[in-house]
């Protein structure tokens, strides 16, 4: 079931209803509801793989209680170390084998043995990295003595497969929703309205950006030997914006959905494509994950204490754990190498905490010297996002070659320009109405309750009438497949 | 949260009465639709007949042929334009093989719906619109976009430009048929994995609704059958060929088969199931003659 579907917009209101006007007197009924609405979402894509779903809970569960019952430091050792390689071991199985044996036998035939490894075929359980991560994170703070284990299982379930987060996250930590599941929640107007405006926002980045800039990315990328390298560095662009209005769309409807039902999520998005440096872009973009690696591998790992090798290695390890994380690929590897490339002059100089606040808090144009920071950054992650979004490395060297080529400097052409122009110019909107917002949790948080109401039930239709009217096939989250 | 609950019925009300209304005016002007009173001659179907027969040149006669019409809307369209034009007294109902085809059922209750049924939505009873909002699954978006569009143009446009209504219409000037392209088409109109694809119920059930329905209004039926390209006549299977013969004695069908006529390359478009703009002229010269032969 996806967030823009019909089956969603049927699913959430009966869950809704059921949540605020069935059992909203008894917590215990309400975490039950949420779980089973959870259950029945996730069975939607594949009712076989609620099993592994229902298992890795009892499972991080079970290993939870057991830590803390344990009176022995080899105790809770031995159940940590049973609870971390059954998570990673599920991980590995399902998402990373295939790649691994291919690698293998290819680097062997390279050596002259010919290897024929037998692959597993069997299509990736849905949000499966990140459940995976949910369950790490609270084993990992139960053993670091960072929080007590839960004891109520519904309530430890609840955190796992809370259904608005299940597929595509926000990463969730224990201490921040844990609590919020346990406590009593009562209706709250500002809170249902505002999760209401960041659906709206988030279905107009996932349906209008994102869905439109994927036709033209698409077409790019396929067929990169048809277009001229302006073509192609438009395509990369357009996969730019694809990619932000897909996840960081999901994101909204992820948190819009959450607050209806008096739970708040974390922050995944925070305006990355207006950041001035890399660094800054990785504290914007897919939050909950960059923070998770923080805590749980790089400050593990040192972080940025100790000599410059040791800074240079936890560095290219985060990214091409990040990397890696997107997919079994060799491309994602690149992906997150380039990004720790493009790191290490700012680690080197000491500026990678430089740009905390947005730009240009408390004005309304960037500074030149912003604005061309600004520019660099996006092109430096257009680059990167050239290897993501290719099928193969050679594929995106391609396609990269392509466009350094003399077409360059063409006027780009492609079929349906006109399309492509209207898109061009939502995405502009887009970025103008984020702008706007920037200080905000999301863009239309706190600039569109403050119009009048005219103005503003205007605004709200006319987002309805250009997801209704720009809306393309049903098409699934890019973050799915990870 | 009484509160919450009011604004938000409030808030999707305002849009779905306006919704409401302009349906409501779509089915009344719909209804409304009459055609020129010296029209005694209809033309209906799909892409074929539309194509094939130049209505200038043969007067008082329209052509209502639609691209990818399918005999459930050819039939409520016919309803339509006999309801209150006792003037009319001929129906040339264009006839192709894979009309018999469940190929066809993508237009009216597959994926296709979403872009060639949207047109005769207003045409339709309730029953059928229901079932075309339930159609077209992985295109309900673009379904339900198409269905407002039409919603508008039904309220803004005069009523003898609705979409629904069809005419002749042929702008291939410099085609000629592609044995590639024959293939293809020959593919997609009668196989699927290889194998025969079934006969479509639904176009056979509202053939016979359309022959009844003549039958019942006193209007001389003749289905007519547009020129095909040699290739792509051999291609059709038996079941298809020998099927359509049956059904025509079976129901004692008056046929104009011009499938078998002879005509050069360039008369054809590059799928040899359409003729181009030039056999069209010829087609409907021929036509002319057949017709004024019979009176």
């Amino acid at each position: 079931m996806l967030f823009n579907s019909l089956g969603f917009a049927i699913f959430l209101p009966i869950v809704f209803f059921l949540y605020w006007f069935v059992v909203s007197k008894n917590l215990k009924a309400q975490n039950t509801l949420l779980l089973l609405s959870s259950y029945y979402f996730y069975s939607c894509w594949d009712w076989r793989f609620l099993f592994l779903l229902i298992f890795s809970t009892l499972l991080d569960y079970y290993t939870g209680l057991k830590m803390s019952n344990s009176n022995s430091q080899k105790s809770r050792r031995f159940w940590f170390w049973t609870s971390i390689c059954i998570n990673l071991g599920f991980l590995g199985v399902f998402k990373y084998y295939n790649f691994f044996a291919s690698s293998f036998a290819e680097a062997l035939s390279g050596l002259g043995f010919n290897v024929h490894p037998s692959l597993i075929n069997v299509i990736l359980p849905v949000g499966i990295s990140f459940y995976t991560f949910h369950g790490l994170s609270y084993v990992v703070d139960i053993y670091k003595n960072r929080i007590e284990p839960e004891k109520n299982y519904i309530t430890y379930a609840v955190f796992v497969s809370y259904f608005p987060l299940l597929v595509a996250g926000p990463i969730e930590r224990a201490t921040h929703l844990l609590p919020q599941i346990k406590r009593k929640r009562s209706f709250d107007y500002y809170q249902a309205t505002d999760g209401l405006r960041q659906i709206l926002w988030g279905l107009f980045k996932k349906i209008v950006i994102a869905d439109n800039c994927a036709q033209y990315a698409n077409m790019m990328f396929e067929n990169p030997d048809h277009f001229s390298g302006s073509g192609l560095l438009l395509g990369a662009i357009f996969f730019a914006f694809q990619i932000y209005g897909d996840f960081s769309g999901y994101s909204d409807i992820a948190l819009g959905t959450s607050k209806l039902f008096g739970i708040e999520l974390l922050q995944n998005f925070s305006f990355p494509y207006f950041s001035r440096d890399i660094a800054e872009f990785w504290r914007r973009w897919h939050i909950s994950l960059s923070s998770w690696f923080k805590d749980y591998l790089y400050i593990p790992l040192g972080g940025s204490k100790g000599n410059t090798w040791m800074k240079v290695r936890n560095t290219f390890i985060i990214f091409i754990v990040s990397g890696f994380w997107h997919g079994a690929n060799w491309t994602f590897i690149i992906w997150g190498l380039l990004n720790a490339i493009y790191f290490l002059p700012l680690l080197f100089s000491n500026k990678n905490r430089h740009h905390i606040e947005i730009v240009a808090k408390g004005h309304f144009f960037p500074s030149t010297k912003e604005t061309f920071s600004i520019l660099i950054t996006f092109g430096l992650t257009v680059f990167a996002w050239i290897f993501f979004r290719a099928e193969s490395v050679s594929d995106a060297l391609n396609y990269i070659s392509k466009i350094f080529s003399s077409s360059l400097f063409e006027i780009p052409r492609f079929p349906k320009m006109g399309r492509a122009k209207t898109t061009i110019l939502l995405t502009v909107f887009m970025l103008i109405i984020e702008w706007l917002g920037r200080e905000n949790n999301y863009a239309l948080e706190k600039i569109v309750p403050k119009w009048k109401a005219p103005i503003r039930y205007a605004f709200y239709y006319a987002i309805i009438f250009c997801i209704f009217w720009y809306g393309q096939k049903e098409q699934q989250f890019i973050y799915f497949q990870f | 949260m009484k509160r919450f609950i009011k604004r938000l019925i409030l808030f999707f009300a305002f849009p779905l009465v306006i919704l409401l209304l302009g349906y409501v005016i779509a089915l009344k002007k719909v209804n409304s639709y009459q055609p020129q009173k010296n029209i005694i001659i209809c033309y209906i179907g799909d892409s074929h007949i539309q194509k094939a027969i130049d209505d200038k040149l043969i007067p008082n006669s329209k052509n209502f042929g639609k691209s990818a019409e399918q005999y459930l809307h050819s039939y409520y369209k016919i309803k339509l334009l006999l309801k209150d034009n006792p003037q009319i007294k001929k129906i040339y109902l264009g006839f192709s093989y894979h009309n018999l085809s469940a190929y066809s059922d993508e237009f009216t209750d597959g994926e296709k719906t979403a872009f060639v049924g949207t047109k005769y939505f207003f045409l339709l009873p309730a029953e059928e619109q229901f079932k075309m909002l339930k159609s077209a699954k992985e295109n309900r978006n673009i379904l339900l976009k198409n269905l407002v569009k039409e919603l508008v143009n039904s309220n803004i446009k005069k009523t003898k430009d609705l979409e629904f209504i069809g005419f002749y219409q042929n702008k291939f000037n410099n085609s000629k048929a592609d044995v590639k392209s024959i293939n293809k088409r020959v593919r997609q109109h009668f196989y699927k994995d290889n194998k025969i694809i079934p006969f479509s119920q639904k176009n056979i059930y509202y053939l016979k609704k359309i022959i009844d329905l003549c039958k019942e209004k006193n209007v001389e039926l003749t289905i007519i059958n547009s020129p095909l390209h040699p290739i792509y006549k051999s291609k059709i299977p038996a079941k298809y060929t020998n099927f359509y013969m049956d059904f025509c004695k079976k129901n004692q069908l008056n046929v104009l088969d011009l499938s078998e006529m002879k005509l050069a390359e360039d008369c054809y478009i590059f799928d040899g199931d359409h003729v181009s703009a030039k056999g069209s002229e010829i087609v409907t010269k021929h036509f002319q003659k057949l017709i004024s032969s019979q009176n």
